[in-house]
């Protein structure tokens, strides 16, 4: 647990931010959303102690930090910085490791971990070990990054906007996957970011600041549900039922698909499924491969010949992708269920239109 | 490939320009001694220029920069084998030869202890100046200064305190230093060799980029650990063109240095001046250029060399 008390901080006469009192708590992430210039960064720098706070106290569970040796302390937390700043000079075995060379671990053990870190997040080792900064996608940077401040296994993370560069889809992938890495490693995490959507659907703990202050401090839903103030209000935007959405994911919100084996005979089906006619098809093994609807088809042929192909990631979504994006492709590809599958794109189940209607009016009857 | 091609037109007018020897049975003048004219060095020196200056501009291969090498080996060997044997070049070559290595030794000793020095005290200097950003412009104030100086005047200002300080310490003169000769010569060398390289260092790392040093700060290293691996690893290239920088100019200022007795092929340059004797004069200048443009294409290399790969221009 991070806690900040009557922070303030002035560079010069400038004051960067005001009485800041807040606490990150162990275990959940935190996002600070605001505008351009409003403190985040500076707000960030100061639990690490590269910015030195003109007036407050900061503690890391409990202690202050400034009995902490600064590099000691930098070490322990891992930072993720704003435009990520990989050593340009340093392959990218060698960026992971910065951290674990600074504290001397063996040899082998780094080697060990760098591996497991690249797959952590996503990236073949075999490919990526020995490319250098300047052979990498924005996208595959920001892993990287990430890797690199995960690699140590600080409880501690810092993270400055770490998907800022990328392109709306592989941002959207990006914070899937860092939801999917925060389940298994619980960290306390403090998350910057510019983008609200992103702060919504990530953030346990939610901090609006302008101006070198707090404005709301809250959990996400209670911001979208009790804006404070006309600030919050402009800020988070007319749309608030829609970015509520963000918060679920298809997992959790997702009902049983009618589904049928390609090897199967039309009429074998036909009768059992008479209150279903559109079905999922899937093959032995229960992978997603098309869609068919009996009412149309020929019935002395097999399922396979007769259903439509589903291209593997184009009209499905994957169990931690939230209902908006659900709600979009289902209105993008305008169709009225979408199914739901596994990394091997197995079968998993479906959200429906109606299903998404049912939890947005129990959301607003509360 | 343009520029390289004018060196072909070395060996061919060289060639010409002997072509009793090579083709004796035309001329008929067998043991006529042959003293080239002033447009044959233009000719020469032109081509040398040209090719030099489009290797800067193009980037050039590996095959293509030793070129140069090449034909000046192969005409060292024509010199060796007797084939320019009435040139009056070469007969002055052959009679002054044990003086001719003596000075060349000296002209590359004192380019290196010069380069070696400078380096060391000019990387401190231009890490000292980044670091601690007011003693930066103080350093580069002085070095500058010294950089205004005409080099003969700088190594005559250093005559008059050496001259006092060895009257005063006799143990130096057993040393070597003396009010004339290498060692106020060194001196004033390695301070004009200061400047490039300090400005470079500064440079180099003034162009690390911020958010990667504070991404280094973040990481929890210390202000030495950047330095020595980020900032420095980075730098590096900017670093060693400085030090190229100084050790073209070097090699060329030491020329000077004769002057106040520090030996160097400058000896033969003004020797041949004073005797109006041209043959010597070029006897001095032709290995002054060829030591330039071999520490030129040295330093370069080693600058390739030291690009860390990530730094690298094209992608591997
Ligand atoms: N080292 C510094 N010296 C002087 N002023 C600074 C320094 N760092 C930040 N500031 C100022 O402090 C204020 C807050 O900066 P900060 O970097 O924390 O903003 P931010 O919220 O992270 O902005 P952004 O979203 O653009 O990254 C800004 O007005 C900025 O100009
Ligand atoms: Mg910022």
């Amino acid at each position: 647990m991070i806690q900040l008390r009557e922070i303030e901080k002035y560079y010069g006469e400038l004051k960067a931010v005001s009485n800041l009192n807040v606490t990150f708590p162990k275990g959940q992430i935190s996002v600070i959303i605001g505008p351009s210039g409003c403190g985040k960064t500076t707000t960030l720098k100061m639990i690490n102690l590269m910015v030195k706070p003109t007036h407050g106290k900061i503690t890391i569970d409990s202690k202050d930090i400034n009995k902490f040796h600064p590099e000691k302390l930098r070490r322990s937390i891992g930072y993720v910085i704003q435009n990520i700043g990989l050593f340009p000079h340093m392959s990218v075995s060698n960026n992971i490791s910065v951290v674990p060379r600074l504290l001397k671990w063996s040899k082998h053990k780094i080697r060990e971990r760098t591996n497991e870190l690249l797959e952590l997040v996503g990236l073949d080792s075999k490919i990526y070990l020995e490319k250098y900064p300047n052979q990498l996608s924005g996208g595959e940077a920001q892993r990287i990054g990430v890797a690199r401040a995960l690699a140590a296994d600080p409880s501690i993370l810092l993270m400055d906007e770490p998907f800022g560069a990328v392109d709306p889809l592989t941002r959207e992938i990006l914070q899937t996957e860092f939801l999917e890495i925060q389940n298994r490693v619980k960290k306390t995490i403090v998350f910057i970011t510019h983008d609200l959507d992103e702060a919504i659907k990530l953030a346990d703990k939610l901090i609006i600041m302008k101006d070198g202050k707090i404005i709301q401090d809250d959990s996400p839903d209670r911001i979208l549900t009790e804006p404070k103030n006309q600030f919050i209000r402009d800020f988070i935007g007319t749309d608030r039922a829609l970015k509520r959405l963000l918060r679920l994911t298809s997992r959790d919100h997702m009902h049983d698909a009618h589904h049928v084996d390609e090897n199967e005979r039309v009429d074998e089906i036909v009768s059992k499924f008479a209150e279903h006619p559109f079905l999922w098809v899937t093959d032995s093994r229960g992978v997603l491969k098309g869609w068919i609807n009996l009412r149309k088809a020929d019935h002395k042929k097999s399922v396979s010949d007769e259903m439509t192909l589903i291209q593997p990631n184009t009209l499905s979504i994957s169990p931690m992708n939230t209902l908006r994006d659900a709600l979009s492709k289902m209105i993008g590809e305008g169709i009225r269920s979408i199914p739901i599958v596994d990394r091997e794109h197995r079968l998993q189940g479906e959200v429906t239109l109606e299903g998404i209607q049912e939890v947005v009016n129990r959301q607003n009857q509360i | 490939m343009f520029f390289s091609t004018a060196w072909f037109f070395v060996p061919w007018s060289v060639i010409a320009l002997v072509n009793n020897h090579v083709f004796p049975a035309l001329s008929g003048e067998l043991n006529k001694i042959i003293s080239p004219g002033p447009g044959m060095w233009g000719l020469l020196s032109a081509s040398v220029i040209l090719f030099y200056a489009g290797s800067r501009e193009l980037k050039i291969s590996f095959i293509n920069t030793l070129f140069p090498f090449f034909v000046a080996a192969l005409l060292l060997m024509a010199v060796y084998w007797g084939f320019f044997d009435q040139l009056s070049l070469v007969i002055e070559f052959r009679v002054r030869q044990e003086e001719f290595f003596r000075e060349l030794t000296a002209h590359i000793r004192l380019t290196i202890i010069t380069t070696v020095t400078a380096s060391i005290l000019g990387v401190f200097f231009g890490v000292l100046a980044w670091k601690l950003k007011k003693t930066g412009s103080i350093v580069f104030f002085l070095a500058n200064s010294v950089q205004a100086i005409p080099s003969l005047a700088l190594f005559s200002i250093l005559i008059l305190p050496l001259a006092i300080l060895t009257a005063r310490f006799p143990f130096l003169r057993d040393l070597g230093i003396k009010g004339i000769g290498a060692a106020p010569a060194l001196i004033a060398l390695i301070l004009y060799a200061l400047l490039p390289i300090i400005r470079n260092t500064y440079a180099g790392l003034a162009a690390v980029n911020q958010s990667v040093r504070e991404a280094g700060i973040g990481m929890g290293m210390g202000k030495y650990r950047l330095l020595i691996s980020v900032e420095l690893p980075i730098g590096i290239p900017v670093i060693v063109r400085g030090i190229r920088t100084s050790m073209v100019q070097a090699i060329g200022t030491i020329t000077v240095a004769t002057l106040i007795n520090a030996g160097g092929l400058g000896l033969f340059i003004f020797q041949g001046m004073s005797q109006a004797a041209p043959d010597l004069v070029i006897m001095g200048v032709i290995p002054i250029v060829m030591l330039a443009i071999i520490a030129d294409k040295g330093m370069t290399l080693l600058e390739d060399l030291l690009t860390p790969r990530g730094l690298r221009r094209e992608k591997t």
